[in-house]
């Protein structure tokens, strides 16, 4: 997964620099829900470009903002 | 004592009968099991994804406290028992964030806000309509954010003519809204 999929790389060669433009926060709700698909599916990392851990907070706080109906489950 | 965040969904009917009296109701569910709150504030009024307990929308309310980690688990016991909560999460936090001692915002709780029954198809026709111009301008971030891959990747000879047309026609909808 280190060099992920040339059509969706987000900057340069090397997708493990890829860092979050905002708070990985259940709060966040813009930002999260560009993340996701319009059918509110979380994007691989393959598409974020996320590092393993970031994409871990990514999911932690989606979950939670489903959970609190900030962000359906689904549409 | 640790610090914590607690989001609480209230009732928008229990709101409407007055504030004050609720904010101090919830705030001494949290106090009564060794709370000691930092800074508590409304925090949205929005629609809700889905319906929880019938109802459509709901206050947020933000809340930051000090409590021992011991009382937690009777505090969210206590939270899941109180009627005018529909649901809360708590969570550990190191800080509190500046943002939260901002002053709290003006809300307004709509008239259209609890849900009588499922006869109501005139909301419901409403709230499909605005359902729909959010996914409409969610396809325009996405449209804009492929965009921006393909141009970065420099082949962008296949997709270019798919994804001007699906950007073009969501933009003009929405100016025309």
């Amino acid at each position: 997964m280190a060099y992920g999929n040339k059509k969706f790389r987000r900057f340069g060669a090397d997708a493990s620099n890829v860092k979050p433009d905002g708070e990985l926060d259940y709060k966040n709700i813009p930002y999260l829900t560009s993340l996701m698909s319009p059918q509110f599916r979380i994007y691989p990392r393959k598409r974020t470009g996320f590092s393993g851990k970031d994409q871990r907070k990514l999911k932690r706080a989606i979950k939670r903002a489903r959970f609190l109906a900030l962000i359906p489950y689904t549409s | 004592m640790n610090t914590y965040e607690a989001m609480l969904l209230l009732d928008n009917r229990e709101v409407k009968k007055g504030w004050d009296g609720l904010k101090e109701k919830v705030d001494g569910v949290l106090k009564k099991h060794g709370a000691e709150i930092i800074v508590a504030k409304r925090w949205d009024e929005r629609k809700l994804a889905y319906e929880i307990k019938k109802q459509r929308r709901a206050t947020y309310y933000l809340a930051y406290f000090k409590a021992p980690p011991e009382s937690l688990a009777k505090m969210n016991f206590d939270l899941k028992l109180s009627e005018p909560i529909l649901r809360h999460l708590i969570l550990r936090v190191e800080e509190v964030p500046a943002e939260a001692f901002e002053p709290e915002k003006e809300f307004q709780v709509e008239a259209s806000s609890d849900s009588e029954g499922s006869g109501a198809s005139k909301v419901d026709a409403v709230e499909e309509a605005v359902d729909q111009e959010e996914v409409v301008v969610e396809e325009v971030v996405e449209a804009v954010a492929v965009e921006e891959i393909v141009a970065e990747a420099a082949a962008p000879l296949e997709a270019d003519g798919t994804e001007e047309s699906s950007s073009t026609t969501p933009e003009s909808d929405e100016k025309s809204e």
